[in-house]
């Protein structure tokens, strides 16, 4: 009752919004819906009521001074395998083939997948590894162009998180919660930090193209129940990057406009009589799409770009929908200060031939996850932009189905997984956290996905214990009641 | 829905405060008309001040009713009140003295001697009562709080005492910190003395002596040790604001987050007064939280010592009549983090920015600590203006048609961290001037025509700073095509 009084008495906005009704042309977005002094401009770019009133008004501005002013995730869907990427266990390799000791495997349950398995035998690593970087960090031959920038990033090795399976795994590292229905760590980050470019959504995805079959649900980049003009907009491949977006043909930008105003008309109209702050949503989304019409254009136009710059990402970067090329778009949007980039590659559930699929995998990511931070650093973005690469899950050090001569799989592990993070306030060339010798346990500094959350937070100057949104009688968080920010990774 | 006797009692005894302002300014009314016809020597004004008088007594014996109502509520220091109440029951009786002698001895030359007497005496009894209710209601250092230094040296009153006790004291070593007298007490006296000490004792409460504390309040006892979850203290803490039992009430300071946490370990944890942090033993997360507060920190983040500190600087808020101008242009303007005035301005979505605009930004020169001018139309004539942005810690002018002469100019800007100057004329001339500003921690020149040479002299100069300028592997430059 309370909120919906709320909404009722919130008469200024409406007053405002009736006068601004009077055909603004191309008004920027933030006057739309705010009021018009100074002291709110400068932080109009955050906009629209929230159902509840004040208490959901957004954070406006960080809590304290920021390290990181943008993100760019780049999402390795699927579970990439820790033993064949970053975890270097000679004691693993050793033991190939050889049953898990039962202190190891202890009693986690496995999915069910491997549960009706006559044993586990351990499976050595698919791959060499070699020492890089000043503190000769183990790398594995599959990734050499991440071995490359080994002294610019932070690996994490003791990550893990409470699900086994793919979309709840994904759903969980992404909203914060297992079920679907909570708003991804982009919205969240929209919502409260507001957009530094009024042309350009503030949270953008992209799911590359040609990793593999599994589905990624958009679920993953819902905005949950904060208003909805905070949800990822998803870039395509092609000629269209964002679907629609393109004025049919015979259709004049002036006539868009003039559309546009007098669809204005009715939605406050409509808005006046039912006070539904997702009509203001709606109006933002309009007015976003009419300014993203120019701008997208330009973001997805790279001719010019120079020659070696391409030759960096790798040669499928002249692929639209490619990982290579979603890398390059990403460092444009980075560069065009749009505050989340979420990039979704699948393609690294290897349950079984995981000697030739993992090697498909690295091949299409490592060379543009390299360039893309060596891009960043090179023109002074690194800095305050925190790069994630990671997954939902890692996989386990025995073998699922039947471990032959030259090929073997692995299953799904929430019990330990790599990740690495660079810029953005980020320490470079260190190692977090530790595992046993078969990767499967975790030995030292455990961090949850919830700490992970709040520390991502945190760089971002918000205190993710105070950033809230009340909805249905309840204030939610990302970082639900949990999360501790990893501070020894701090610069 | 009728309210018993008590409830109306109670009820009514919320409007004292609201009452107690008819009869003093009745009172004070007829004091003026009185002098008046005193010294005019006219009995012209008598009907108004007998009625005045008439309409002030009958206010103030609702006034003291009222009062007596709300004194059952309790919480009030016992001595203030023992005087407010009989000087008010004073007022009123005095008042009534008073218009009965007018009424009926108005003419005798010695009556009106006694009466003006009495007069004067009931409007100093009156004052002082107020200033009681007063004291009661607001606190005793309501007035001399932050009372200007000339005024309270004049009354010989002694500084201002909210501030000394506010202060936490920094605390060095918070292992060797007393948590009690060190931690707990600073939180108490900040956020609860106030309606729970001495001078207010709202539900029997009083949390200024640790006797008390462990006595507890109307209902019984607020702290049980080593069980949070127990203590009404803790409880009332960490209830919904909307929630009556809140402690603080709604619109009172609240504690943050971490004074909370740090009073739930501190009752966890045995609810000693006497010991040392380290002898109570605190875990690891618990350590966090404490040494959150050593320095005085008050448990709040803070801005790390790693920062530039231009960040806790208070600047003044930017003037509206100076941000208009750049808004009306497209320029963006954020704050920086909450609670401080601090700026970032953008040009992204104004790439039109040019050399006619920048004398614009010299007027936010107190706030701007971020600037992206990046790909727009600025050149060398804009760098007289930047160099007087003394706060920047970020400035990136990327892809501009500046040169090392203009370039040369930002070597003033002393609070400079990071400077992108890629795609400019930068040279190694240039940039060897950029070695003055000390605090620099990276600089970018890839795309310019710095070279390697030059930027290994640059890193002589100033070997803290991360110079890049591109493709390291290539050893050095990389060359626009």
């Amino acid at each position: 009752m309370d909120e919906i009084q709320k909404a009722f008495s919130d008469r200024s906005r409406r007053d405002f919004l009736r006068g601004s009704a009077l055909g603004l042309g191309s008004i920027a977005l933030g006057t739309l819906l705010g009021c018009d002094n100074p002291a709110d401009r400068i932080i109009k770019n955050i906009t629209a009521s929230a159902a509840g009133g004040e208490e959901n008004s957004p954070l406006v501005n960080p809590h304290f001074v920021p390290k990181a002013k943008r993100v760019i995730y780049l999402f390795q869907s699927g579970g990439p395998s820790q033993m064949e990427l970053f975890e270097y266990k000679p004691k693993l390799m050793s033991m190939h083939g050889q049953e898990i000791p039962a202190s190891v495997l202890g009693n986690a349950r496995v999915s069910g997948m491997t549960s009706n398995q006559n044993g586990f035998p351990l499976a050595g690593p698919a791959a060499a590894f070699a020492q890089h970087g000043r503190n000769g960090t183990y790398m594995s031959e599959l990734i050499p162009h991440t071995a490359g920038i080994v002294d610019d990033i932070c690996i994490v090795k003791s990550m893990f998180t409470e699900q086994i399976n793919h979309e709840p795994a994904v759903i969980f590292t992404q909203t914060g919660n297992q079920l679907s229905g909570r708003p991804s760590i982009g919205s969240w980050i929209s919502y409260g930090l507001g957009s530094l470019n009024h042309n350009l959504p503030s949270f953008v995805v992209m799911v590359s193209k040609g990793g593999g079959d599994q589905p990624i649900s958009n679920l993953a980049w819902s905005n949950g129940f904060l208003p909805s003009h905070h949800q990822g907009v998803q870039f395509m491949s092609g000629k269209d990057p964002v679907l629609y977006l393109s004025s049919p043909d015979g259709v004049e930008r002036m006539d868009r406009r003039r559309a546009l105003d007098f669809i204005r008309e009715f939605n406050l109209l409509q808005k006046d009589k039912w006070k539904d702050p997702e009509i203001d949503s709606r109006l933002n989304q309009y007015e976003m799409a009419y300014r993203m019409q120019m701008a997208v254009p330009e973001i997805a136009d790279l001719s010019n770009e120079p020659q070696h710059i391409l030759d960096m990402y790798g040669p499928d970067v002249k692929v639209p929908g490619s990982y290579a090329y979603n890398c390059l778009m990403a460092r444009r949007l980075a560069e065009k200060d749009v505050r989340f980039i979420q990039l979704y590659h699948l393609g690294w559930d290897h349950h079984g031939g995981l000697y030739k699929g993992i090697r498909r995998a690295t091949q299409q990511t490592d060379q543009a996850s390299a360039a893309l931070v060596k891009d960043l650093k090179q023109r002074g973005l690194l800095d305050d932009t925190l790069v994630v690469w990671g997954g939902e899950f890692g996989r386990t050090s025995f073998c699922q189905g039947k471990l032959t001569q030259d090929d073997f799989g692995r299953d799904h592990h929430p019990g330990a997984y790599s990740i690495w993070m660079a810029g953005g306030g980020v320490k470079s060339g260190i190692v977090h956290g530790e595992t046993d010798d078969f990767a499967h346990n975790i030995t030292k500094d455990k961090v949850h996905v919830h700490d992970f959350q709040a520390t991502m937070l945190h760089l971002l100057g918000i205190d993710h214990e105070k950033f809230t949104y009340k909805s249905q009688g309840r204030r939610y968080r990302l970082t639900d009641v949990a999360g501790e920010v990893v501070k020894s990774i701090l610069v | 829905m009728l309210l018993t006797l008590a409830e109306w009692a109670a009820y009514l005894g919320h409007y004292h405060p609201v009452v107690v302002h008819l009869p003093i300014g009745v009172l004070i009314i007829a004091f003026i008309l009185e002098i008046v016809g005193w010294r005019s020597k006219s009995p012209q004004l008598d009907p108004a001040i007998r009625i005045s008088l008439l309409v002030g007594f009958f206010s103030a014996v609702i006034a003291c009713l009222f009062g007596w109502f709300l004194k059952d509520e309790g919480g009030y220091p016992e001595t203030t009140l023992f005087l407010h109440q009989w000087m008010g029951i004073g007022v009123a009786l005095l008042t009534g003295l008073c218009w009965l002698m007018k009424k009926q001895f108005g003419r005798i030359a010695k009556a009106t001697k006694i009466y003006r007497s009495l007069f004067i005496f009931l409007i100093i009894l009156l004052t002082v009562t107020g200033h009681y209710g007063g004291n009661m209601t607001h606190g005793d250092d309501y007035l001399t709080a932050g009372m200007p230094e000339p005024v309270s040296g004049w009354l010989g009153i002694q500084g201002d005492k909210k501030d000394s006790a506010i202060a936490m004291k920094p605390i060095e070593d918070i292992n060797q910190a007393f948590v009690y007298a060190d931690l707990v007490v600073p939180i108490l006296s900040n956020k609860c003395y106030q309606c729970h000490s001495s001078s207010k004792i709202k539900g029997g409460l009083r949390l200024d002596e640790e006797r008390l504390i462990f006595k507890g309040g109307k209902h019984g006892s607020v702290v049980t040790a080593g069980d949070p979850l127990a203590s009404e203290l803790i409880k009332r803490l960490t209830l919904p604001m909307e929630d009556d039992k809140r402690m603080p009430p709604k619109d009172e300071p609240q504690l943050s987050s971490e004074e909370v946490a740090l009073l739930t370990w501190w009752v966890k944890a045995g609810a000693d007064t006497k010991k040392k942090v380290v002898e109570l033993g605190p875990d690891s997360l618990a350590m966090q939280l404490l040494r959150g507060f050593a320095k005085g920190g008050g448990g709040q983040p803070s801005v790390p010592e790693a920062m530039s500190a231009v960040y806790a600087q208070a600047a003044p808020p930017a003037k509206e009549a100076d941000l208009e101008p750049l808004l009306d242009l497209g320029v963006l303007i954020s704050p920086v983090a909450k609670e401080k005035n601090l700026l970032e301005l953008s040009c992204i979505n104004y790439p039109g920015f040019d050399d006619s605009k920048t004398g614009l930004l010299g007027k936010l020169s107190g706030q701007l600590v971020w600037l992206r001018m990046d790909n727009t139309g600025i050149t060398d004539r804009s760098m007289e203006q930047l160099a007087l942005l003394k706060n920047l810690v970020r400035l990136n002018l990327s892809g501009t048609k500046i040169t090392g002469a203009g370039i040369v100019r930002l070597a003033c800007l002393t609070n400079l961290e990071y400077l992108n100057l890629t795609g400019t004329g930068l040279d190694d001339q240039s940039l060897a001037a950029l070695s003055k500003i000390k605090s620099l921690k990276n600089i970018y020149c890839w795309n310019t025509s710095v070279t390697s040479a030059g930027a290994a002299a640059f890193k002589k100069t100033n070997p803290g700073v991360v110079i890049d300028n591109g493709d390291s592997a290539n050893g050095g430059v990389v060359k626009p095509e």
